[in-house]
């Protein structure tokens, strides 16, 4: 007996330690990771939260082909280029399926959650400012975005809970005046910069995006208003219309008062040489742009697509036309037929704005750092060197890289993305200034254009003399100052991706896109027909009705058969992208659909 | 797993390897002939009488034979003799039982006193003149079986064999039959007929009652199992050509759904397992496996180590593991040392494998001329001029003399100028280019296993090595394994175990991070065009082949290496309880390292240059080096003890409880450094760019009590409760602890009296029924209770200081997530016809997810966020299983196997937080089917201009494109007649012309199975099939053919479309232009989803054939072997199905595009089996 208890007494024992000894800790939490208790609440951890805004709230340059976005390619969805295959807004053929998700909320909700964990941080001073101030410029930033594609949508300026989101769409009005708000609180808390060399978002960043938002908005109430479209607010009023445009045209005035900044004037030909500079840093045009480095495989593909001047897009000839003659005229009809006959000629800086062969390739341009130069259009060519329209891209070409992978590889070409230029700054200012009263600040807007037209060699503005009154002229309506500044603007952002949003808020689809087609180059008895013959550039390879579409004057028609009747941009629809069924759903109809989807 | 301690102590010798709970055998050489001569001492007080028989096995040379069931030899006696004969010493021990011994060679054979009273008076009742009848009774592969009874049929008259297996039996009449029975074998009828010499050859018996069937925490008689338990034998398995038994799983088990992995066949890749259909919303629906009881990999199991493996499907079976159980358990239990001499064996089979499916390419001409076609179609520029349509032509049909590379301008267009345009002239068939014939495998094994009374062990070691099928590039994966185990009996109650097990596999390829994009090579296969030579100018490979990049000297390694140790102690401190405690410390590393490097290049004039331009592939310009360390330990500590007793011989009962602890953590280093200053040797000091580094720390802890009753009467009714309360660090507050408990009842019909006379026919019957709830606490995020912020160690905007950090913003949770809750019932029946030749069994199933973490919710987007996952979802699965096998013989000597399983399981969504049932093709919602496919219904293809005009005219399709239809398109139909073809209000109730058009659910998953052997010789196969399933192929322009420039990609299969000649085509008329426009145009054919381009996923397949051949004794004999036999096997042989040529119906479900991955691998391999 003594032997059972023994083993019965030792096998608890036994149990009973194990009992003691095990006890792993049921609690566990994370180590050595940020979480949301006590969230950003030193200075630093808010600057590196905010980097985060630095990737998806800027402008990139684009990366895949020319079909893809981003700065070098936007204005293909405008009267500036012309893809090889019609962009689906101009053509009117997006459809209700493609309506996408509004992302951009994501990156609100984000910006909200900082903002509400502002107090979380008890360090004071310049850098916390400074990052309350980013965190609001954000915000605006976003929201821009949204207006411009969606119009009224619902202002959020907190961290939501599920149960809150059922709201309806906010009058873009009442967006609109939130983000120069948000804007102002950012002017307010944002460094002042002498120049771009801090990387970050900056007063006079602010002060941009401030201009840029006002105009917009002042523009697209006052012509849709005009129009008597679907897309204005119907309690907009003239004061309210007024007020934008004095806020845009003091937000930039404030820039340009301070006096830092310039138009660049860095390089043989500062113009071309400004978009393919790899450091900005201290260049004083520069307000705010983004770096690429395709060594750490940070980069675009920008100049491998059109580096040989092709891309499968080409420039319009609505926009080579709309640059003023050398002594700064009209480039008329009879000058122009008579120059184009012989290929590039029309381009030539010797009888044009110098900013036209510095953004189209003209023959002899160097293309590439081994000296290819530019000849003739590779029209003939089926690839994504084709090029659509007879005028090849130069702007944003890296002919002169040392960095030889930019030639041909994919991500692999580094031109900046400029964010913000002073130039963009002086063409705010200058629309502000004709929309709000021409005649009566005609001095005021010669003298901030004066330092665009100086840089390139183009004499002053002379509203009357570039005045242009040809009925086939879309903007002859518009009085002499606001179609100068227009033409201005349209010719120095050229290919900078700002035309469609211009088009937009000018209500003007009607007189450039819809029912329109794009044309290029003059093919008809020009010298690109003649290279087209036996031993010439193209040797017989360009069929015409085949492989390459030309129109009864003879202009290259590239959509000849793919749009006979133009662009089909619905002009009582496609001002605005619609909204995902589903959303009007959730929102169990607050939200209802966008005009005409 | 440990089975029931009864089992432990059972030394079996006899050469049947059998699993008898009821046997006991004890074994013992000797040389003597009688019992009387040998004189022992004992002096043993209150033993049982086990312990005396063994005392007298130790001091003497005899072996006892018993069955436990007829002869008590747990009574307790007290002996106490001074050399006395063993027979004196029987006749003690046994004077007032009923039991006799007879003494065969040096065994002692007791019996029951009936039975060898018969035998005797049948020696003695001599009254007629009969003959005498000898013979040897022997076990299919001819071992001579000890012990085997041996009745004139209709009386008791009889005898056994002896140790050789010889027997004579004297005074047989003439017309008698006699009846050769033992335990485990089947019981046959030989008539004597004249004969003087009967031999026979017994089988196993084809459904063994008594197998005993591992369950969680203990073994469990299959008899008395009431839960839905499938058990497999390991050696069922082991000789197949697999990495893992994740494949050979495949179509064995019902209920048990192996489907192929994400990154397809590749060398290495575990196949991914699922008890009866998807469980939750979440793919947290993983069955829990455990190995020797502790949660484990299978792919780092060795499958020749396995004994066998149990699959726990419903609550009652795996209610025990409670919250780690909730869609089910599979068990491993390994295989253990025997007493005896020590018992060597290999195993091992050499392989070559081949891709099952491969696409065929259109050559260069046929895809030209396509694609021309889709370009003019979409009204662009053809890309092919006819010259070169002409030249291209010429190459297919002979390509001597031909310059592939017309129009080479400079050293830049031997690179990447060749993609995506009509330069370049070939015939390539992209896929022939880049995958060998045959790759090479090989699989050896070694175990040796032995032990004396006390202390058994068994030790393994094996080796897995496969090559990969790319050509061009190093991609190949080995396994070691190392099992080691040791069990010692300490004192007669207290033992101890040790059990220890090692993998170490690597993987080496040349994807990965910092390497080569994997899911971009395979990408790139298919879309890159024919019309490109694989070698340049210079004969080299050219850019587009990829070959350089493969060779570059780029890889990426994986070492994981996984470590378990368990030990622990069984006490019995008293008969019938036990008491188990073990302790398990598991460590797992994963040691990676990437080396990226950019590919060298010959140009047109001969100079090298180094290039990265390929992008999508991932190379930095300078090279980087990625090295990373993951490091998992996991600690458990089990105790639990059981008793069982009966009552009144009637009410039996078995009473277990017990506790657990579980603590995991895991680390993680990271770093990447570009730069590399050597090629040949890089490291992360080595490197003059950026670094980067980042780790990770997270861990998990679960704290379980548990126990279980079972309680049967007479064996006839069964009950058993099972409960858990489980606790785990992932839930916090009133969350954190869960109670899981269930019940099941059973009913052996077959065992009451009133089913005796169908005895001869129905052997077993049995109906089950069981109830109980799970938990599952995986979905949930590692701490539910606080939102983390991730972190990347840099940005691409670049600072003045360079790219730098960011923090993220959190995502959302929701505090109060707790356990998904379970809810599990299951009916089955069990049976067994004639003799038990024909068994199987039926299940019904329903199981139901309450509590569940859905994805979230579809919520506005001002929302700004997914919203968090909570528990606000139900889910529903039904199902049902059935299997049924057959053992026959025809003749003596052929023995045949055939059987069949189907199973089928569903799942539904019971409750969602939908409730506007939006978008109810993308969106969970109350009812929905998981699987299901919404589409649009297609009448056919519009055939003529007119038909095309009248269809614009009458309906409107705006929605779907912007351009019009015409000839060759897809005429979708206005189900609602609203003249409009659109999804309608996107909401459950209008979906406009949408339809719900298939499921990819894989519904009626069966397997055939058949073996055949004569002598030695077996034959066997396995079928595996899906009788139902759907895949939506649209938008894939793997199976459209056109596309975009870029992501055209011909089959042979896609030359099948539309055109003026060609008017009863399979595809539509194929468009091919810019990938901003081709939406447009493939909206209105292969873009959407349609029922006409639904493919039919079902599919058989010959799965596994094996031919093997057992070398007959007298050659093994020869070379001092036991058994030596070869085999040759194939996987994959063949697959019938309806999809079309290119997809693999396993596969394809698997990757995005369909088709962009490792194709899976037809095996065929030759074995051998050597056992000493």
């Amino acid at each position: 007996m003594k032997k059972r208890y023994f083993k019965i007494i030792s096998s608890l024992l036994l149990l009973f330690s194990f009992f003691l000894h095990g006890c792993f800790d049921l609690d566990k939490y994370p180590e050595g990771q940020l979480s949301t208790v006590n969230a950003l609440s030193s200075t630093s951890e808010m600057e590196k939260y905010l980097n985060q805004f630095y990737e998806s709230g800027v402008k990139i340059q684009p990366y895949g082909l020319a079909t893809s976005t981003g700065i070098a390619y936007g204005d293909q969805q405008s009267d500036n280029m012309v893809n090889s295959a019609p962009n689906t807004r101009l053509a009117g053929l997006i459809a209700l399926s493609d309506a996408s998700k509004l992302n951009n909320y994501n990156y609100i909700r984000n910006l909200n959650f900082m903002i509400e964990n502002i107090n979380n941080n008890k360090e004071e001073g310049p850098e916390k400012k400074q990052c309350i101030g980013e965190a609001y410029y954000f915000r605006a930033w976003y929201y821009f975005q949204m207006i411009k594609g969606y119009g009224d949508i619902t202002w959020v300026n907190k961290v939501l809970s599920i149960d809150e989101v059922k709201s309806p769409r906010d009058s873009r009005l009442v967006v609109v005046d939130s983000i120069l708000h948000d804007l102002d609180i950012a002017i307010l808390n944002l460094k002042e910069e002498n120049s771009s060399a801090t990387m970050r978002v900056h007063r006079d960043v602010a002060r941009a995006l401030k201009a840029e938002v006002a105009l917009f908005e002042g523009t697209w109430q006052k012509y849709h208003r005009a129009k008597n479209d679907p897309f204005f607010s119907k309690d907009v009023t003239d004061a309210k219309i007024k007020n934008y445009l004095e806020q845009a045209r003091d937000a930039a005035k404030a820039i340009i008062d301070r006096g830092v900044w310039s138009i660049s004037q860095v390089g043989d030909k500062p113009y071309q040489d400004l978009f393919i500079m790899l450091d900005l840093s201290n260049n004083p045009e520069i307000l705010f742009w983004k770096k690429y480095n395709a060594a750490d495989n940070i980069g675009h593909s920008v100049t491998r697509y059109i580096n040989e001047g092709g891309g499968q897009t080409g420039i319009s000839q609505s926009l080579v036309d709309d640059y003023l003659t050398k002594d700064g005229n009209i480039y008329s009809k009879e000058q122009r037929e008579k120059d184009q006959k012989i290929y590039g000629k029309e381009l030539s800086p010797q009888i044009r704005d110098p900013r036209l062969s510095q953004t189209v390739c003209t023959p002899g341009t160097q293309m590439k750092p081994d000296g290819t130069q530019y000849q003739y259009p590779p029209l003939h060519v089926t690839t994504y060197h084709q090029n659509t329209t007879g005028y090849s891209m130069l702007k944003f070409n890296e002919y002169n890289t040392s960095y030889l992978p930019t030639v041909t590889g994919e991500g692999k070409s580094q031109a900046p993305a400029i964010q913000y230029r002073y130039a963009e700054i002086l063409l705010i200012y200058a629309e502000a200034l004709a929309e709000l009263d021409g005649p009566g600040n005609a001095d005021e807007i010669k003298r901030a254009l004066k330092p665009l037209r100086d840089r390139v060699g183009m004499p002053g503005v002379d509203f009357d003399r570039e005045y242009n009154t040809d009925p086939t002229y879309p903007f002859h309506n518009l009085d002499k100052y606001i179609q100068a500044v227009r033409r201005e603007r349209r010719i120095e952002l050229a290919c900078e991706g700002h035309r469609f949003d211009d088009i937009l808020r000018w209500a003007a689809a009607d007189d450039l896109i819809a029912a329109k087609r794009p044309l290029g180059a003059l093919f008809l008895n020009s010298s690109l027909q003649q290279e087209n013959v036996s031993g010439g550039y193209y040797s017989g390879a360009l069929v015409v009705g085949k492989n390459i579409q030309i129109n009864e004057e003879g202009y290259i028609d590239p959509y000849k058969l793919q749009l006979p009747n133009g662009f089909g941009f619905k002009i009582d629809r496609d001002y605005l992208l619609p909204i995902q069924q589903r959303m009007l759903s959730l929102t169990e109809g607050l939200w209802k659909q966008n005009p005409g989807w | 797993m440990n089975k029931l301690l009864i089992v432990k102590k059972i030394p079996i010798t006899m050469r049947i390897t059998c699993l008898l709970l009821c046997l006991i055998v004890f074994q013992l050489q000797a040389e003597d002939v009688y019992s009387q001569k040998t004189k022992i001492s004992l002096d043993m007080k209150n033993t049982t009488i086990e312990k005396v028989l063994q005392t007298i096995e130790e001091k003497s040379d005899y072996h006892f034979l018993y069955n436990n069931k007829l002869v008590n030899v747990d009574r307790k006696v007290s002996v106490r003799v001074k050399d006395a004969t063993i027979a004196d010493i029987l006749d003690r021990l046994f004077e007032s039982e009923n039991v006799e011994y007879q003494v065969e060679g040096n065994h002692i054979i007791l019996l029951p006193k009936e039975k060898v009273k018969g035998l005797v008076s049948g020696v003695e009742s001599v009254q007629q003149q009969q003959k005498t009848i000898t013979g040897k009774v022997t076990d299919t592969n001819g071992e001579p079986i000890i012990g085997a009874t041996i009745l004139i049929k209709g009386t008791t008259q009889g005898t056994v064999t002896d140790m050789d297996g010889n027997y004579t039996l004297q005074n047989v009449p003439e017309d008698a039959i006699l009846q050769f029975s033992y335990v485990g074998m089947e019981t046959q009828e030989m008539p004597v007929r004249g004969k003087t010499v009967i031999n026979v050859a017994m089988s196993e018996a084809a459904e063994l009652l008594e197998e005993v069937v591992v369950v969680g925490y203990g073994v469990q008689k299959k008899v008395n199992l009431t839960g839905a338990v499938a058990s497999v034998r390991g050696d069922e398995l082991a000789q197949r050509p697999v990495v893992d038994v994740t494949q050979s799983l495949q179509g064995v088990v019902p209920g048990l759904i192996v489907s192929v992995p994400t990154r397809g066949g590749k060398p290495g890749q575990s196949f991914s397992l699922n008890i009866r259909g998807q469980g939750n919303l979440s793919g947290s629906d993983l069955p829990y496996v455990l190995v020797d009881g502790v949660e484990m990999n299978l792919a780092d199991i060795n499958p020749n180590d396995i004994e066998d493996i149990s699959v726990l499907k419903d609550a009652a079976a795996a209610s025990i593991y409670g919250a780690r159980a909730a869609y089910g358990v599979i068990l491993i239990t390994t295989k253990k040392g025997e007493k005896g001499k020590m018992r060597a064996s290999y195993q091992g089979n050499t392989a070559w494998s081949t891709p099952v499916n491969l696409p065929v390419m259109a050559n260069g001409y046929e895809f030209a001329k396509y694609f021309n076609e889709g370009c003019i179609n979409a009204g662009q520029t053809p890309q092919y001029s006819e010259s070169q349509l002409a030249i291209l032509e010429q190459y297919v049909q002979n390509p001597a003399g031909i310059n592939c590379w017309p129009v080479i301008e400079d050293n830049y267009s031997m690179t990447t100028l060749y993609e995506n345009n009509s330069r370049g002239v070939g015939s390539t068939d992209w896929f022939k280019f880049h995958y060998k014939e045959f790759a090479f495998k090989q699989n050896h094994n070694l175990s040796l296993s032995g032990g004396d009374k006390t202390s058994q062990y068994y030790v393994s070691g094996g080796y897995y090595g496969e090559e990969g099928l790319l050509e061009h590039a190093d991609i190949n994966y080995r396994r070691f394994n190392f099992n080691a185990n040791l069990s010692s009996e300490l004192t007669d109650w207290l033992k101890f175990k040790i059990n220890s097990k090692y993998s170490l596999s690597n993987h080496r390829s040349p994807f990965g991070d910092g390497a080569l994009n994997e899911g971009m090579f395979y990408h790139g296969l298919a879309r890159f065009r024919p019309t490109v030579s694989p070698y340049d100018l210079n004969g080299n490979f050219s850019e587009l082949s990829q070959v350089p990049y493969l060779r570059s000297g780029t890889y990426a390694k994986t070492n994981n290496s996984n470590s378990v140790i368990m030990g622990g102690f069984e006490l019995t401190p008293l008969k019938n309880w036990n008491i188990f405690i073990d302790y398990t410390y598991k460590k797992g590393t994963t040691d990676y390292m990437a080396f990226a490097t950019p590919a060298t290049f010959i140009a047109i004039d001969g100079t090298t240059y180094i290039q990265n331009t390929r992008t999508e592939l991932g190379i930095p310009d300078n090279g980087s080096f990625t090295r990373s360390m993951a490091a998992s330990q996991y600690q458990s500590i089990n105790f639990y003890t059981n008793y069982n007793f009966s009552l009144d011989e009637k009410h039996n009962f078995n009473l277990m409880v017990g506790y657990q602890e579980e603590d995991n953590t895991y680390k993680y280093l990271y770093s990447k450094v570009f730069d590399i200053i050597s090629k040949t040797n890089p490291g992360i000091n080595l490197a003059t760019g950026d670094k980067n580094i980042s780790e990770t720390r997270n861990g998990w802890a679960t704290r379980g009590f548990f126990g279980r009753l079972n309680y049967d009467f007479k064996g006839k009714y069964l009950c058993e409760l099972n409960g858990r309360y489980d606790g785990s660090s992932r839930f916090i507050g009133k969350s954190r602890w869960g109670w899981f408990p269930s019940v099941s009842v059973g009913w052996n019909i077959a065992h009451e009296d009133f089913m005796q006379s169908m005895n001869h026919i129905l052997n077993t019957f049995k109906i089950r029924a069981s109830y109980g709830h799970l938990g599952n606490q995986s979905g949930a995020a590692l701490y539910t209770f606080a939102q983390t912020m991730n972190i990347s160690t840099k940005g691409t905007w670049y600072f003045p200081n360079g790219r730098d950090m960011i923090i993220w913003g959190p995502g959302t949770f929701d505090p109060n997530v707790t356990w998904e809750k379970v809810e599990s019932s299951n009916l089955g029946v069990d049976y067994g016809l004639f003799n038990n030749r024909l068994t199987g069994s039926f299940d019904v199933f329903r199981r139901k997810t309450k509590d569940m973490l859905g994805p979230s919710e579809d919520v506005a987007d001002m929302f700004g966020a997914n919203p968090p996952n909570t528990n606000n979802a139900v889910m529903q699965s039904k199902g049902w299983e059935f299997t049924v096998n057959y053992r026959g013989k025809i003749g003596n000597k052929i023995d045949y196997s055939v059987g069949g399983m189907i199973f089928d399981a569903q799942s539904k969504v019971l409750e969602y937080s939908n409730p506007t049932f939006t978008n109810p093709s993308g969106n969970w919602y109350k009812g929905k089917k998981v699987g299901e496919i919404w589409g649009y219904k297609v009448s056919g293809i519009i055939q003529t201009q007119d038909e095309a005009n009248e269809y614009n005219r009458v309906i409107n399709t705006s929605y779907l494109t912007g351009i019009a239809f015409t000839p060759g398109d897809l005429k979708f139909i206005d189900l609602n007649d609203d003249k409009k073809i659109n999804k309608g209000e996107n909401t459950l109730g209008d979906m406009g012309d949408m339809t719900i058009i298939g499921n990819a659910t894989p519904r009626y998953q069966y397997s055939l199975n058949g073996s055949i052997s004569y002598k030695g010789l077996t034959l066997s196969v396995l079928f595996q099939g899906v009788g139902k399933r759907d895949y939506n192929p649209a938008g894939s322009n793997y199976f459209s053919g056109a596309s975009s420039y870029a992501q055209t990609t011909v089959f042979k299969e896609h030359l099948d479309y539309w055109r003026e000649d060609n008017h009863d085509a399979y595809y539509t008329k194929p468009y091919i232009t810019g990938a901003g426009s081709i939406n447009s145009f493939i909206a209105k054919t292969t873009g959407n989803t349609t029922d006409y381009y639904l493919q039919d996923a079902s599919y058989l397949r010959l799965k596994n054939l094996t031919v093997s051949y057992d070398l007959p004794k007298v050659v093994t004999d020869k070379i001092k072997l036991s058994k030596a036999s070869v085999f040759f096997s194939g996987e994959n042989l063949f697959t019938i199905t309806n999809m079309i040529g290119f997809f693999d119906p396993e596969l394809v479900f698997v990757s995005s595009d369909g088709g962009k991955n490792y194709p899976l691998n037809k095996v065929y391999s030759v074995g051998l089996i050597l056992n000493l």
